[in-house]
């Protein structure tokens, strides 16, 4: 017997529901509901160029400083200037210490949560679980919380601001930071390293680097307590026990923007399209959204993010159920996120688990514990390269007309804006945030989106209390913004009064 | 040397219903507040707030809230109320009200005393001059 079970996401940003049909206790057909309209578009248009520096980075409370980057590098390519070695180096930096709070908060205060859920009350690893991720108070959390308080402070100190830093603007950054600040970043980022090592990882991240393969994963697991021990060891062995490597395949095809800004070369840095297992190089022109099942006009609103506008429809037809576009590559659906940035950068670890078993809910959330080990010695040297004596910017002449693009990995994968300017006002302007990736649903050819694929199949024990929906959904790290910053007495779990996606 | 006393004013400043606390911000501003007290724009920050919270006596939090009365009350609600009612309410990346749920266990030396002034309703210049008036009146009491 079919059951069909409605499922709304506490812990992701904005509103999502996810709708299930499940028959003798596995998923057969899935549905992720963007609930509300955006909308940031439709405010950009006929505002002035530079407008979308202030307005975008208010889409995310979390991603905040990757909007204003890939804003700022839309109107830099719509220019056609390059920015300076500096200027890359201190973005990518405040990039990164997003990234690295924004991994572990995730991991370890939304994803962990599930793993308390009384429905593995009899497991033997439960207890030790409840003892580490108990919402608010479990040891991880509150470390996690205290050691990604630090590095956010790397970003105040490079943009002289926090919250809200506006520092980088087309031609570079506002700030100058000195050889002190650099120190003092310095300091912070071997801080949270330390923490890093000594507590997620239970080592070095030289010998994580060494890890090519599961099978050197299991034996480093086994091979000494401070690692089955350490936050990445239990992690791992709470979510084989718990069966989360058996759940949430996609559709094995992932998409990763190229690294412009961390780029030693400018104009290119990796990135791509991978389907079928073949890597192929990214080209933003075979990006196209289609709407045959999202509440938007078709004829206005499909195609390339620079010939399409998003005007949403007044009495949807009952087969269009998301607010959220379907963005495909090449006709096809992409995940994006950690894992997909580590399969493009042929990570050998990742790359024979996924040849082996394809992604799973575990692999994900793997991928995105690691990333901030790579992440951390990126920084390191950027913070070493970076010369005082040069200049952080250089002044844009911004044409008043024209069309230009920005693409980034942010925290959650693939981010891009693309803009138009029409007489030095903004004509047109599209977002593309890697939730709408993951989280579309069905496209023209009524192929699912990335995590509607992922949850077929997915074995559920107690259709009312999904909790296995719940980890391969959540292994995404959705963000469906903008939020409603309010309070609710009565709303029986959410915090925030939503009007996202 | 008095110590710091801050207010943090959240919200959207793009969202009209949610804008109130940034407009008790700028109403703050304008006014004359003393040199211990900071008034910081909190925006849509959850957990990175956490650092207005060290170094300081005493945290005023100004937000818009939901249930606790008619449209254009301005209450006054206490730490212990707010987790107390709040226990289940965080988003994906931990909001305020993780926060302040987490705020017992952070350790945090001294731990500042805190209180929220909710405002029901989107509001009007009244409402903001009044929930300015509480929270100034809030963060000049002794703890």
């Amino acid at each position: 017997m079919t059951t069909t079970v409605y499922m709304p996401m506490n812990r992701v940003e904005g509103d999502l529901e996810v709708k299930v049909a499940i028959d003798d206790g596995i998923v057969t057909d899935a549905w992720v509901i963007g609930t509300m309209y955006r909308g940031v578009e439709a405010m950009l248009i006929g505002r002035g160029a530079l407008d979308g520096l202030v307005i975008t980075p208010r889409i995310c409370g979390i991603c905040s400083t990757s909007h204003l980057l890939v804003a700022a590098m839309a109107l830099e390519n719509l220019a056609g200037s390059p920015v300076g070695t500096n200027a890359r180096m201190v973005r990518s930096i405040a990039l990164g210490a997003e990234k690295l709070q924004s991994d572990l908060r995730h991991i370890f205060l939304m994803f962990a949560a599930d793993l308390v859920s009384s429905g593995y009350a009899q497991h033997p690893l439960y207890l030790e679980a409840v003892r580490r991720y108990q919402p608010f108070k479990g040891s991880t959390v509150v470390t996690t919380i205290l050691a990604t308080r630090k590095v956010l402070e790397i970003t105040a100190i490079l943009g002289g601001q926090w919250p809200h830093s506006s520092f980088i603007v087309p031609g570079g950054i506002t700030s100058q930071p000195s050889k002190a600040d650099l120190r003092q970043c310095r300091m912070l980022l071997s801080e949270f390293r330390r923490w890093y090592e000594r507590t997620v990882l239970g080592c070095s991240l030289e010998r994580i680097e060494a890890i090519k393969n599961s099978m050197q994963l299991e034996e480093w697991i086994s091979g000494k307590e401070v690692h089955r021990d350490s936050e990445l060891g239990f992690f791992l062995r709470c979510g084989q026990a718990f069966g989360l490597d058996t759940m949430g395949r996609s559709h094995e095809s992932y998409l990763t923007a190229p690294d412009y800004i961390g780029a030693n070369e400018p104009g290119w840095g990796g990135g791509g399209f991978i389907d079928g297992g073949v890597l192929q190089p990214f080209d933003q022109v075979r990006i196209a959204e289609q709407v045959k099942h999202a509440k938007y006009h078709t004829r206005s609103s499909s195609g390339h993010p620079l010939a399409t506008d998003t005007h949403p429809t007044e009495q949807a037809d009952a087969h269009k159920y998301s607010w959220c576009k379907a963005p495909r590559y090449n006709g096809r659906p992409a995940e994006t996120g950690p894992l997909a940035e580590a399969l493009a950068r042929k990570d050998p670890l990742f790359g024979q688990m996924i040849a082996a078993g394809g992604a799973s809910a575990l692999t994900r959330e793997l991928a995105r514990l690691l990333r901030p080990g790579r992440i951390l010695l990126d920084m390191e040297q950027w913070l070493r390269n970076i010369d005082t004596d040069q200049p952080y910017y250089h002044p844009v002449d911004l044409p008043l007309d024209g069309a230009g693009m920005g693409l980034i990995e942010a925290p959650r994968g693939i981010l891009g804006h693309w803009i138009q300017l029409s007489g030095g006002y903004i004509d047109h302007y599209q977002v593309i945030t890697p939730t709408t990736w993951n989280a579309s649903p069905r496209d023209d050819q009524d192929v699912r989106g990335p995590i509607e694929e992922a949850l077929v199949g997915t074995p559920v024990r107690n259709p009312a209390d999904p909790v296995e929906v719940g980890h391969v959904v959540r292994s995404f790290d959705l963000c469906m913004v903008c939020s409603v910053h309010a309070v609710s007495k009565k709303g029986a779990s959410l915090g925030r009064l939503r009007i996202g996606t | 040397m008095k110590q710091i006393s801050r207010i943090v004013c959240v919200g959207n400043s793009l969202v009209a219903g949610d804008a109130i606390g940034i407009l008790v911000y700028h109403e703050l501003r304008s006014r004359q507040y003393g040199d211990h007290i900071e008034i910081i724009e909190g925006g849509l920050d959850g957990i990175n707030l956490l650092p207005w919270f060290e170094g300081c006596r005493k945290i005023v939090l100004v937000d818009r809230v939901i249930g606790f009365g008619e449209p254009g009350a301005v209450l006054r609600l206490d730490l212990d109320a707010i987790c107390k009612d709040w226990q289940e309410a965080y988003s994906h990346s931990g909001g305020l009200l993780y926060l302040l749920n987490s705020l017992p266990f952070l350790k945090i030396e001294p731990m500042p005393s805190v209180c929220m002034i909710g405002i029901e309703g989107a509001g009007g210049r009244d409402i903001v001059r009044r929930a300015a008036d509480l929270a100034l009146e809030a963060v000049h009491e002794n703890v």
